[in-house]
């Protein structure tokens, strides 16, 4: 029997704003800790890493661990059928080939639920190993979204390069080239307007714009982003989710062809 | 191509990939698929095939390849493997049958049509629909043939429609060909027989002409006036095709020669348009179609008087054809030399051989056209009858001749032999094709004799030259082609100055020079087609005359003749009386069109024998102007004869042929004076133009009274009909009208070939976008896959599913099919999900069939993997690798005894056919040791080479420079990238997934593949789940029902309920206890708990049966219900084991 309950169901509804532009399909993992997902989008390049923590629900129970392929297109429809205010239940039997979502509005006079068909999804588990990275970024999600999306006009790919001084985002392009380069915060009035930068060696990577204006879909779900960033190594772009849980996305680099054509 | 049928197993397994991924992948390509691909597949908006379709194809595929910046290395077909070439043998068998079935298909369209046309008329308003049917055909069909063309082959065939046997067929066929060739649609069966230059030449030559002469056409002019514009309109669209099929001829000139299929698409596209009152296509446009319904009348008339004229084409193909036969049959010298002596003997002789002629022809045709048979004896006496009388006329002639045949005697038989080799393996190989150019050769050769005064002779030489040509054209060197469409441009002028001034003048020495040398060159060649017949003895003439006659319009040999003394004015006079009388306006048009086509390609063929030194001119030269007043007039008897005997045949009634029979006896008698007078005036040609017209005259009257008759004949048939069956078989018609269409088109599709120069021009291409390529020594897919596992390629870019057992790892399907996604297939996954690796694959296909061998009729992949579930192989050395299907073949020559697991593969290979030999080792070792290229040098990829891209695109495709960039320039830039995207998959560890193809597959398979996946440790195991209704399985599974009791009481009941329902469906056993099973693993997936769990019982299963049976796979029912008890115990401890 699984069971979690979540008062705040636009978060639901925001999570899966998040992953539904990468993925057509996913599934949830869920075992007593909570729910977790983790797929990559179907060219390989990008991975969404989810994690909802279990004390982050209002209610949560999970007898056994089980896996729930949910077709993202159907959940996403499900959940507009949801108010923002109402509270969100996700039941499952154990070994029940449908998940139910109830929602209840906040005044408890209306309840509904929906029962979706889960999926036998092929299980692509990737072994992330725990990085130190070599830069850590924060700046305002909304700022981050806004710089994918200017620079993504220019050219296919972004070049982010991390110095002590601050980050730059650069793109060229057909039409030029465009360059946007932002200073650390000098005084931290407000935690989630600063631009911090956390600098072991400068990096330069060049990612797909594409990509990144897909997680920037996550940015109602956090004021701030977290860019991880190491030589060679895929960009970790990062977003809380309130108090339950993050939003992870990773993304392999761009990188120079040595041979050439 | 590959192996039958597994692909759509395999087909699970592959993953959808997004091209994007495979950035920076080296793949090998099967090119040798796509060539065949694209030169079938390709096609220009009208649905012809494109020109170098085979590059642009390629061009295209390349782009994309280099777009999505996978570095391809491309793999030819090396040579055939001795296996492949066996079943290919076979396949080719089965193509040229297709081939033999078009054909027959589309004659029986036509004689269908016939049938159609025919009710048509009788129904009259009643059958308003089919007009609409027969454009909706036409709207189908792209190689609809010629309307006039099939009224030709239509009433050709109705004549033969009744009788049908197959040597029948055989011969019908022939004459179709060759009706269809010379008589019917000169305008397109010489475009067959010509290169696209020389057609170009030709087409814009009539093209020149109908602009310059519309003066002399005003005698074509309707006399009603309310006509006109439907005269204005033929004439309009007459144009228009030969505007179309000229732009054809330029199109093709650019590229490769035509193929057959092609021109005969070309010549539909316009027949098509030369036909009114048939749906048209207008050029550019090939959606909208114009129908342009002509008074009902009017159109009756015109067909059957087309009808008519077809009808003695008919009957003459079949007295020319009976001639050719007696030709090949009498080669030897020793006829040649009785027929000489027959010309001395003259009247006694001519009629002996005419009396061979006619039995030969006889015998030849009177088994297939039974109905014609009469008709043509009366036709062959008639002729003889007027050899007679003509002998008188014909004796010093004859005389003449004979000297000249001495001096021709050498050559002939030079050129007979000579000409004997190509005329053989033509007959033989190219068929009746080859055969009917020649006797088409062969008519015009006639018709020229007739004034040899004029060019009549050179025609002859170049006709029968243009035979030679078109029927043993692989002998016919190129060069002398190429020469004669040349010379033919410059040629046609010459000619008709030349003739001009002959008419004039007595005759200037050149002059003399060609015709007497085209003369000589003539008569060797009509000898050689009609080898018995000495070409100016009055019987050769008569023959050839008949043979003329078999040129559809008989006026069309005079005109012919006509248009070839270079006299415009003359052709058109001729012409009037027949436009007059049969008040035929298409059929006229159509006769002037052929008329210059042969005049010009005549005037081609000339020149070039003129080049040729010639000697004897002047011995022959004045034989020769005597001979005409001979052949003229024996020409003329003869056409009589021909009509008469073709009336006779159409009408048997009796008043009616007297009627004729009067008719012809006067213009016979008027005739012969004509030919008397001709015979007087041999030296003057204006003379025997008018003779000419005279004969034509009459030969109109005649035409016309066949009109009537024709016109008649329907009618008659009508009585005998009710009118309710005639819409029931008409109906009836037109259903199997659609059908054979379709039939058609599939069948003609299937012809077509991939030449060494495409291959050749390939390679140009990819060398010029610097990507590397190798010809495998033998198959391409066995290189590919040979590549693939060294490493040197990350996968293989085919459809074929051969590169499996050739031992192909990766494999991406449908890379070029944009309704599909591109799928990747891995072999671990196959193996995985089917438990198929490179050997059991070999051995699917020795079941299934693929290039290698037919494999095993009935037996489709599933079964196949059910057979192989069932004979598992012996350990996995490849050694005994067919030690299982050894077994199976023997298990079925024992009478297939029903062993575990057998039982419902003994249902399903009842009917099954051992091929000799199989299980084949070659098969197997061809497979598993293909011979490949060992060379494991690493591949290297330069930049596309643009300006010569650009070249090369202008040259072959005509594509400008700016639609080369737009092409070539996205893909450069994207090459130029030096960024490539990495994937997330080199950087994290992939976890090994949980399978989760078992869900697509069938259960059939998922048996199958459960049974070949333990078929190691467990030999043989019982299907339960099969649905077999034979006693002792159902008693198997009320004891295992039992014993479930025993072990869980309280799931008695539910199991119970389970084996009521058992025989509905196997499965429910499982389902009715998942709690049962232990959580194995620490996740609970809700979806593969019941996977699990069915494997899980039929793991059970497996085991009990495999109890029972333990001593191997032919144990008999009886010795299986004495081990009944230990099953229990099976049961009982396996259960209990599982549920602790």
């Amino acid at each position: 029997m699984f069971e979690a309950r979540l008062v705040q169901s636009s978060i639901l509804k925001k999570v899966l704003e998040a992953i539904k532009d990468l993925l057509n399909e996913a599934t949830f993992d869920c075992s007593d800790s909570g729910i977790q997902l983790q797929a990559m989008d179907n060219s390989h390049v990008s991975l969404v890493s989810m994690n909802l923590r279990s004390d982050g629900f209002d209610k949560y129970r999970c007898d056994r661990n089980i896996s729930m392929g949910m077709n993202l297109g159907s959940m996403t429809k499900i959940l507009k059928c949801a108010a923002n205010e109402d509270v969100v239940t996700m039941k499952a039997q154990d070994n029940a080939d449908t998940v139910t979502f109830v929602f209840e509005s906040p005044n408890q006079e209306k309840v509904s639920d929906y029962e979706m068909k889960l999926m036998n999804l092929d299980q692509e588990h990737l072994g992330i190993p725990e990085t130190e990275y070599a830069c850590v970024v924060r700046l305002p999600a909304g700022e981050f979204a806004r710089i994918c999306r200017d620079l993504s006009q220019f050219g296919e790919s972004v070049v982010i390069s991390c110095t002590k001084e601050g980050v730059k985002f650069s793109s060229a392009g057909d039409i030029g080239s465009a360059n946007i380069k932002l200073a650390q915060t000098s005084n931290v009035d407000k935690e989630e307007l600063a631009v911090t930068v956390e600098m072991q060696e400068p990096v330069t990577l060049t990612f797909a714009s594409r990509y990144l204006n897909s997680f920037t879909k996550a940015t109602s779900l956090s004021n701030v982003v977290q860019l991880s960033m190491s030589p060679d190594v895929p960009l970790v772009v990062e977003y809380r989710i309130g108090e339950i849980g993050h939003i992870r996305y990773y993304l392999a680099p761009k990188i120079e062809d040595e041979d050439n054509n | 191509m590959g192996v039958n049928g597994l692909w759509k197993l395999l087909d699970p397994s592959g993953k959808p990939v997004p091209l994007e991924t495979l950035e920076n992948k080296v793949l090998a390509v099967d090119v040798s698929i796509w060539l065949h691909q694209v030169v079938k597949g390709f096609q220009d908006s009208h649905g012809n095939p494109l020109p170098n379709a085979h590059l642009l194809g390629l061009f295209h595929r390349i782009c994309k390849l280099l777009f999505y910046r996978i570095k391809p290395v491309f793999v030819f077909d090396g040579g055939v493997p001795h296996l492949k070439k066996q079943t290919v043998a076979i396949r080719n068998q089965l193509k040229s049958k297709a081939e033999i079935e078009a054909d027959r298909v589309r004659e029986q369209l036509l004689k269908n049509l016939v049938k159609h046309t025919a009710l048509k008329r009788v129904l009259g308003s009643k059958a308003s629909n089919i007009d609409l049917s027969i454009t909706q055909r036409k709207e189908n069909d792209m190689f609809e043939l010629p309307p006039e063309n099939k009224k030709m082959e239509e009433t050709l065939s109705g004549c033969e429609e009744d009788a049908l046997s197959s040597e029948e067929e055989l011969y019908s066929h022939k004459n179709w060909m060759m009706t269809d060739l010379h008589a019917v649609d000169v305008y397109s069966s010489h475009f067959k027989s010509l290169p696209a230059d020389v057609r170009h030449d030709i087409l814009s030559e009539l093209k020149e002409t109908r602009k310059q002469s519309s003066w002399g056409r005003l005698h074509e002019m309707p006399k009603e006036s309310g006509d006109f514009s439907s005269y204005q309109m033929t004439r309009l669209l007459k144009r228009r095709s030969i505007q179309v099929s000229l732009e054809d001829a330029e199109r093709e000139m650019g590229g490769r020669s035509l193929s057959l299929g092609e021109l005969e698409e070309l010549l539909s596209e316009q027949g098509v348009v030369t036909d009114s009152n048939i749906g048209m296509r207008i050029a550019s446009d090939n959606i909208t179609r114009y129908v342009y319904v002509k008074e009902i009348g009017k159109q009756i008339l015109a067909k059957s008087s087309s009808k008519g004229t077809n009808i003695n084409a008919s009957s003459s193909s079949q007295t020319q054809e009976g001639c050719k036969v007696n030709d090949n049959e009498s080669e030897s010298d020793s006829d040649l030399r009785a027929v000489q002596e027959s010309i001395l003997h003259k009247e006694l002789e001519v009629q002996k051989s005419e009396g061979d002629w006619s039995s030969n022809s006889e015998e030849d045709f009177a088994s297939s056209q039974e109905t014609s048979v009469n008709s043509d004896k009366v036709s062959l006496k008639l002729a003889q009858n007027f050899m007679f009388e003509n002998s008188g006329l014909t004796q010093q002639q004859i005389l003449a001749v004979i000297q000249y045949q001495k001096a021709v005697e050498r050559e002939v038989q030079q050129n007979s032999e000579h000409f004997l080799s190509p005329d053989q393996p033509s007959t033989s190989g190219m068929g009746s094709k080859a055969i009917a150019l020649k006797g088409h050769g062969d008519a015009l050769t006639c018709s020229m004799v007739q004034d040899k005064i004029g060019e009549a002779t050179c025609i002859s030489t170049s006709v029968s030259n243009i035979a030679e040509a078109s029927g043993s054209r692989t002998d016919v060197s190129n060069t002398t082609e190429a020469s004669c469409s040349k010379i033919g441009v410059s040629s046609t002028s010459d000619m008709n100055s030349i003739l001009h001034k002959q008419k004039g003048n007595v005759l200037n020495d050149e002059i003399i020079d060609n015709n007497s040398f085209a003369a000589k060159q003539g008569v060797g060649l009509t000898e050689k087609d009609n080898i018995s017949l000495p070409v100016l003895s009055p019987v050769a003439n008569g023959l050839k005359n008949s043979d003329d006659e078999g040129e559809k319009m008989n006026s069309d040999s005079d005109s012919d003749s006509d248009s070839d003394t270079g006299f415009v004015e003359v052709t058109d006079v001729a012409t009037l009386p027949v436009h007059s009388t049969a008040s035929e306006k298409n059929t006229l048009e159509v006769l002037i069109k052929h008329d210059k086509i042969p005049e010009i390609e005549d005037d081609i063929f000339a020149d070039i024998f003129c080049a040729e030194t010639s000697e004897r001119l002047s011995a022959v030269n004045n034989k020769l102007t005597k001979d005409t007043g001979i052949s003229l007039s024996c020409s003329v008897d003869i056409v009589h004869t021909g009509s008469g005997g073709k009336e006779n045949y159409r009408f048997d009634e009796e008043d009616i042929s007297s009627g004729i029979n009067g008719l012809k006896e006067a213009t016979e008698s008027e005739l012969k004076k004509g030919g008397k007078e001709l015979m007087g005036n041999v030296v003057n040609q204006d003379d025997c133009k008018q003779k000419n017209l005279e004969v034509k005259r009459d030969v109109g009257i005649i035409s016309g009274i066949e009109t009537e008759e024709q016109a008649k004949k329907p009618q008659v048939t009508t009585t005998t009909l009710s009118s309710e069956e005639l819409q029931k078989l008409q109906t009836s018609i037109e259903e199997k009208h659609l059908d054979l269409l379709a039939e058609r088109g599939k069948q003609e599709r299937l012809a077509a070939n991939i030449t060494d120069q495409m291959h050749m021009e390939a390679q140009e291409l990819l060398q010029l976008f610097g990507i590397p390529y190798i010809v495998a020594p033998m198959e391409a897919e066995a290189q590919c896959a040979f590549l693939d596992l060294l490493s040197l390629t990350d996968g293989t870019i085919t459809d074929d599913s051969d590169v499996w057992l050739f031992g192909g790892q990766k494999v991406y399907k449908n890379f070029f099919n944009q309704k599909k996604h591109v799928l990747c297939f891995k072999a671990s996954d196959i193996k995985q999900c089917f438990k198929l690796e490179r050997q059991q694959l070999v051995l699917l296909a020795l079941l299934v069939g693929s290039d290698y061998t037919p494999g095993i009729q009935g037996v489709g992949p599933v079964t196949a993997l059910e057979i192989l579930a069932a004979f598992p192989t012996d350990g996995r050395d490849n050694s005994n690798i067919l030690s299982g299907l050894q077994k199976f073949r023997e298990w079925w020559h024992d009478g297939m005894t029903v062993g575990p697991g057998k039982t419902s593969l003994k249902n399903k290979l009842k009917d099954v056919q051992f091929v000799e030999g199989f299980p084949s080792v070659a098969v197997v070792d061809a497979y598993l040791h293909p011979k490949v290229d060992e060379s494991k040098e690493t591949f290297s990829w330069g930049s596309p080479d643009l300006t010569s891209l650009r070249d090369f695109t202008r040259q072959k495709f005509g594509w400008t420079k700016t639609k080369t960039d737009e092409i070539l320039l996205p893909v450069l830039k994207k090459l130029e990238e030096r960024k490539s995207q990495m994937s997330l998959d080199s950087y994290f560890k992939v976890i090994p997934k949980l399978q989760a193809t078992e869900g697509k597959l069938s259960k059939r398979v998922q048996q199958a593949v459960h049974r070949l996946g333990r078929a190691g440790s467990f030999v043989s195991e019982e299907p339960i789940s099969e649905g077999s209704k034979s006693g002792h399985i159902s008693l198997c599974r009320k004891k295992k029902t039992d014993t479930n009791v025993k072990t869980r009481p309280d799931n008695g009941k539910a199991r119970s309920r389970g084996r009521g329902r058992s025989h509905e469906s196997g499965t429910v056993h499982e389902q009715s206890q998942p709690s049962d099973i232990p959580d194995i693993s620490g996740e609970f997936i809700p979806q593969r708990e019941r996977d699990k769990i069915n494997a899980l019982k039929r793991k059970l299963k497996a085991v009990e049966v495999f109890r029972t049976s333990k001593t191997g796979l032919d144990r008999t029912k009886r010795e299986k219900k004495v081990k009944r008890q230990e099953l229990i115990e099976a049961e009982l401890s396996e259960s209990s084991s599982d549920c602790d």
